[in-house]
């Protein structure tokens, strides 16, 4: 079993540890890595998940966890496998109500809707787009702003909708572009973030 | 990162006033016709209008379908968007 303590690296250091201690180790083979704090494991976790890994996690102190990886099989790794959700160096946008600005709501809606498409005309897209609050409702099935957000999926724009906003206003079950986040990893985005784009 | 998406080909109206875009863009909406509100693109006008974008390229239907609804419309251009 390979053992690593990546306790005192910052991301996206102990998932990329993790890749590669996972590519080294032959198939049945395990890597126990131990991490501090939810988005280094929840960025292994995902990647663990995502390559159909079993894995183990243990919380073994304050804000630390155990996490074992078994190697079932061999897996394909690309550069995409490595992006964690830290937001380090990366391009965030925050979009925290599905109207731009104060003042009336159709314009506000209106100003949204040409934002995000504009989003998709820019040299760079974004590399993560965060939505909270009533931002929630533009990931979700009543949006008129799917299709570009699906665009830039494609391209590799990383989409999160923070979960307890799509649980107040009852719209966990219509996501549908992205994943669900938290306030943790929400918080560590912004802080590792190159630029925070706020409309 | 690097934006790899295409342009399309689009034809695309300008307004004198933002009234007049929102006007269109409910229009289409309620009609269920192709289109959507838009920031004019920067090869049309540097500053911060609003204008109406489709996929649609068939000018003369345009035309009519804002004459009927009393659209009051400046230029239409038709471009990579």
């Amino acid at each position: 079993m390979r053992e690593l303590d990546e306790r005192e690296h910052s991301c996206p250091t102990p998932l990329i540890n993790t890749i590669t201690a996972l590519k080294e180790i032959s198939i049945n083979d395990k890597v126990m890595v131990k991490v501090r704090g939810d988005v280094p494991l929840q960025n292994i976790k995902r990647f663990a998940d995502g390559k159909n890994l079993p894995i183990e996690i243990k919380e073994i102190g304050n804000n630390e966890f155990e996490i074992l990886i078994t190697k079932t099989h061999n897996i394909d790794v690309d550069s995409s496998d490595k992006n964690c959700n830290c937001g380090n160096g990366k391009l965030v946008v925050s979009i925290s109500s599905d109207v731009m600005g104060e003042g009336d709501n159709e314009l506000g809606k209106k100003l949204m809707k040409a934002f995000i498409l504009a989003l998709t005309k820019q040299e760079n897209l974004p590399d993560i787009i965060i939505f909270y609050n009533k931002g929630a409702y533009l990931t979700t099935e009543s949006s008129d702003c799917l299709e570009d957000l699906k665009k830039m999926e494609t391209q590799g724009t990383k989409i999160f909708t923070c979960g307890t906003c799509l649980e107040y206003y009852n719209l966990k079950e219509k996501l549908v572009v992205g994943e669900i986040t938290n306030m943790y990893d929400i918080v560590s985005m912004m802080e590792m973030a190159k630029v925070v784009v706020k409309p | 990162m690097k934006n790899l998406l295409k342009k399309e080909k689009h034809l695309i109206i300008t307004f004198d006033t933002m009234t007049s875009s929102i006007y269109m863009d409910r229009l289409c909406s309620q009609n269920n016709v192709e289109g959507r509100i838009i920031t004019v693109p920067k090869e049309i006008d540097k500053g911060c209008g609003s204008a109406f974008a489709t996929k649609n390229l068939d000018k003369e239907f345009w035309i009519k379908f804002m004459e009927d609804n009393n659209v009051k419309y400046s230029k239409i251009y038709i471009m990579d968007y």
